[in-house]
């Protein structure tokens, strides 16, 4: 058998590892940093809609922040508890009550119960801080300051693996200086078209960045400087369909700030297509037809031997 | 008087239920009279076969059929529901859209309804062993050209040709009916028919894992899920070797025997279909097994695809969770019909239907949860109650099915299979197909479906034990077991004695009375009613 050649690895962005799901799954956003993220940029006033980073936050993580305060309110009030002596008649603690009427021995299992608590606080610290912060990243918030164009022109049909093509990003000239501070690195990558995400759910665009699935493959991720290019081969694992290319800017979390693509907003124009490779090496073509055959053939054989034993 | 069973006749594989014993027995009582001079490892009865189920050992012919037939059938199930779990690799090599998808689960099991109808009569022709192994060795080239496909119409042809292979189901229970004792053939299908439907379960952590190592040892995504597709292609051709090599018809290993009775049909089969066809009992069964069997199969088919898209996993995890799904089989079913014999033991047939639309209608209940959960722990949660509801739910249909008919028995059983693979078909074209509804709606709509398509069990009567809400008929005539079993056979027939092994069944079927209503019961003379 022969096997085509593993696709480079930095183009596995669609076959999601193990280390990015988690991210993903958990739906946590960026650790504890979470206060600098979202200070608007340097002195643009363009009304994108960017909103003051604390009432956007939603239902959910204000949930999580009270619980987490209530909690180590709970944990200083048992320390307290702890220090006047007590170990009693708390309802906090109605099992210990239960203990003491069934005369069980209360205390050692309160101070255990303390201490775990203790521990059980500081790990719930660092989830909740963990979790605090999962803000999202909306599409239509996320400013267009990047210019990006590709040497596909609309209607080309290019081949995974052999075909290439160079996409050039440049940041609006118009904008004032200073806009792009805070971009520290550039991705591009290939996005479908909406030809392609016809009755695909699994390909479906979606305003918050965090469950967008139009764009599943990079094509490059580098430093970010206000002009770049970069000539692309178009990886083996690029499935067929019709694509545009879009490029994030992302600041030093790794967020996206701001993106460019080369399409319009509606994704009509300079739409290239991509013809993948379907795998169907010769190997698996001739194992395919060696294995059936023996099938047959073993079975022919058998029903033979048993009718001559028969007789 | 014995009427002798041709090996053979239309339903002989499932005439092992007298509706006396409770279905899941492990051994039979002391009064079956043993072979004592046979030299097999398990205790035998008259014709060879086991009265005694021992579940670890592989001794030949009896314990090593069980195995052989049970992990064929099981092999099939991984072949038939193999592309599931991959489905999110193969839907971008092939471009397909979700019509496609959809419309191949449907193909998938649509296959069988036909297959599993020829497959009795292969088994009549040429044995169980030879019905088993043609199938798997006929099948195995499907599953190797599935490698080979290139667009969503290759697709949809090699799943359905694929499907044929769940015909096996009737090779199994047919092979089961020749080794083992008709008082414990019930426990022995169910297990087994429990074990093959794990299959379903077992290929969503198989190919995955089978995925990924082919695709650590350097293989693109595209190539390696072809290359994954010869697993369960070669377990078919090793499964269906040794059957061949190390499987024997009969206890004796003699086909000789089977060949001179098998084509005696001591019953006319346009009369044993007619029966079944117009007893309105067989179609209130058919639907709810669509219901529920249909549903395990269909959730078979979408459920990893489902973890993949909405909680973002990866195919192993995905797929990890969706094993769950049909794993539970392995206790599930057999659970059921515990449940359904428990319950008649005390409350006759009234506790066997009540114990149906309680697990079914939970079941739908479960499914409507899954569909509306939002996060991956409740949905697993949600997942697992549903399987272990929806199978259970299968398990017991089983529990009640002989006791339809007995002349039909085969018939009934055959098409009551058959509902379920239309079920799913049916179940996966409405809510998994169109673009209309995406897959979590599809899963809620499917929850209210199940629920409101076991509803019509209210309306199953019999005269001599009543309904769900109903006593048994008051007409002193019509409320014996010996009058509904009767009526299957007209005069000319009953003058001629032909139906006296329903008479027979008939008086062991009085246990589904219950405790309180036995005594009362009509006792024939000479026969004393074995729960008093």
């Amino acid at each position: 058998m022969t096997w085509v050649e593993s696709a480079p690895a930095s183009q596995d962005a669609s076959w999601r590892t193990l280390e990015d799901n988690d991210m993903l799954q958990s739906g946590f956003g960026p650790g504890l940093s979470w206060g600098s993220n979202y200070l608007p940029l340097g002195d643009s006033k363009e009304d994108e809609g960017l909103q003051h980073p604390i009432l956007e936050m939603k239902a959910k993580e204000i949930g999580c922040i009270l619980i987490f305060f209530s909690l180590v309110m709970l944990v200083f009030k048992l320390e307290k508890e702890e220090e006047k002596g007590k170990n009693t008649s708390h309802s906090y603690f109605s099992f210990t009550n239960l203990n003491q009427l069934k005369g069980f021995e209360s205390k050692p299992s309160f101070m255990a119960g303390l201490r775990l608590s203790k521990t059980t606080i500081a790990l719930l610290l660092l989830i909740v801080c963990h979790v605090g912060p999962s803000m999202a990243v909306l599409f239509s918030q996320l400013p267009k300051t990047l210019i990006v164009t590709a040497t596909t022109k609309s209607g080309d049909v290019l081949h995974a693996g052999e075909d290439k093509f160079t996409v050039t990003w440049a940041l609006n000239t118009s904008l004032p200086a200073g806009a792009d501070a805070n971009y520290k690195t550039v991705k591009v990558l290939l996005c479908y078209a909406p030809v392609s995400q016809h009755d695909r759910k699994w390909r479906k665009s979606n305003n918050d960045l965090k469950k967008d699935k139009t764009c599943q493959f990079t094509a490059v991720k580098q430093d970010y400087s206000a002009t770049g290019k970069h000539e692309y081969t178009v990886a083996r694992d690029i499935p067929t369909a019709s694509y545009f290319v879009r490029a994030y800017a992302l600041d030093a979390s790794d967020t996206k700030v701001a993106f460019g693509q080369t399409t319009d907003a509606n994704k009509t124009s300079n739409i290239f297509d991509i013809v993948g490779i379907t795998g169907r090496t010769t190997g698996i073509f001739v194992s395919a037809i060696v294995f059936s055959a023996f099938s047959g053939v073993a079975l022919a054989f058998f029903y033979v031997v048993e009718n001559k034993k028969k007789k | 008087m014995e009427t002798t069973e041709a090996v053979g006749a239309p339903g002989s594989s499932l005439h092992g239920m007298t509706g006396k014993e409770p279905a899941y027995a492990f051994s039979v009582d002391s009064k079956t009279q043993l072979d004592t001079n046979a030299t097999f490892d398990l205790p035998v009865d008259s014709e060879h076969k086991a009265t005694k189920f021992k579940l670890f050992s592989l001794a030949n012919p009896h314990m090593r059929t069980f195995h052989l037939a049970w992990s064929s059938f099981f092999t099939c199930f991984v072949s038939t529901f193999a592309a599931a779990p991959l489905v999110p690799i193969i839907r971008d090599d092939l471009n397909l859209k979700k019509a496609d998808i959809g419309n191949a689960g449907v193909a998938s099991v649509s296959g069988a309804i036909f297959s599993r109808l020829v497959m009795g009569a292969v088994c009549d022709m040429l044995g169980p062993r030879f019905g088993c192994a043609f199938l798997m060795m006929l099948a195995a080239p499907t599953v190797f050209c599935m490698s080979l496909v290139s667009n969503a119409a290759g697709y949809i042809t090699m799943r359905f040709l694929i499907g044929f292979s769940l015909a096996t189901f009737v090779s199994c229970q047919y092979w089961m009916s020749t080794m083992f004792n008709s008082k414990i053939i019930g426990l022995v299908n169910g297990t087994a028919a429990g074990w093959g439907n794990m299959g379903g379960g077992a290929t969503q952590l198989i190919m995955p894992l089978v995925y990924d190592l082919i695709r650590k040892a350097g293989a693109t995504p595209f190539v390696a899920w072809r290359i994954a597709y010869f697993v369960p292609g070669c377990l078919h051709i090793i499964m269906g070797i040794l059957v061949l090599t190390l499987g024997q018809d009969l206890p004796d290993g003699n086909l000789k025997s089977l060949q001179k009775q098998g084509n005696v049909n001591k019953d006319k089969f346009s009369k044993v279909l007619w029966y079944a066809l117009t007893n309105y009992r067989t179609w209130i069964f058919v639907l709810l097994y669509g219901y529920c069997m249909g549903v395990e199969l269909t959730t078979d088919n979408v459920i990893a695809e489902y973890f993949y898209d909405r909680f973002d996993l990866n195919l192993r995890t995905a797929g990890t969770i969706a094993a769950c799904f049909g794993m539970a089989n392995i206790v599930a079913r057999p659970l059921g019909g515990l449940l359904s014999d428990k319950g008649a033991q005390y409350w006759g047939m009234r506790a066997r239907l009540w114990n149906i639309w309680i697990l079914q209608t939970l079941g739908g209940a479960f499914c409507l949860w899954l569909g509306r959960a939002n996060s991956l722990p409740v949905s697993v949660v949600a997942m697992v109650l549903f399987s272990i509801c929806a199978q259970a739910a299968c398990g017991a249909i089983f529990g009640v099915i002989p006791f339809i008919s007995r002349r039909s028995l085969g018939v009934i059983s055959g098409m009551t299979g058959a509902g379920g693979n239309f079920g799913s078909g049916l179940t996966q074209l409405l809510f998994f197909t169109s673009s209309r509804y995406d897959t979590a709606e599809g899963l809620t709509l499917m929850g209210i479906m199940i629920m409101a398509c076991t509803v019509p069990i209210t309306l199953v009567h019999f005269p001599q034990w009543g309904s769900m809400f109903l006593p048994p008929s008051k007409d002193e005539k019509r409320s014996t077991e010996e009058h509904y079993y009767g009526s299957e056979w007209n005069e000319e027939e009953r003058s001629q004695g032909l139906h006296g092994a329903s008479l027979k069944f008939a008086e062991n079927s009085r246990s589904e009375r219950g405790k309180r209503n036995v005594a009362s019961a009509p006792t024939p003379p000479g026969n004393t009613p074995e729960h008093v």
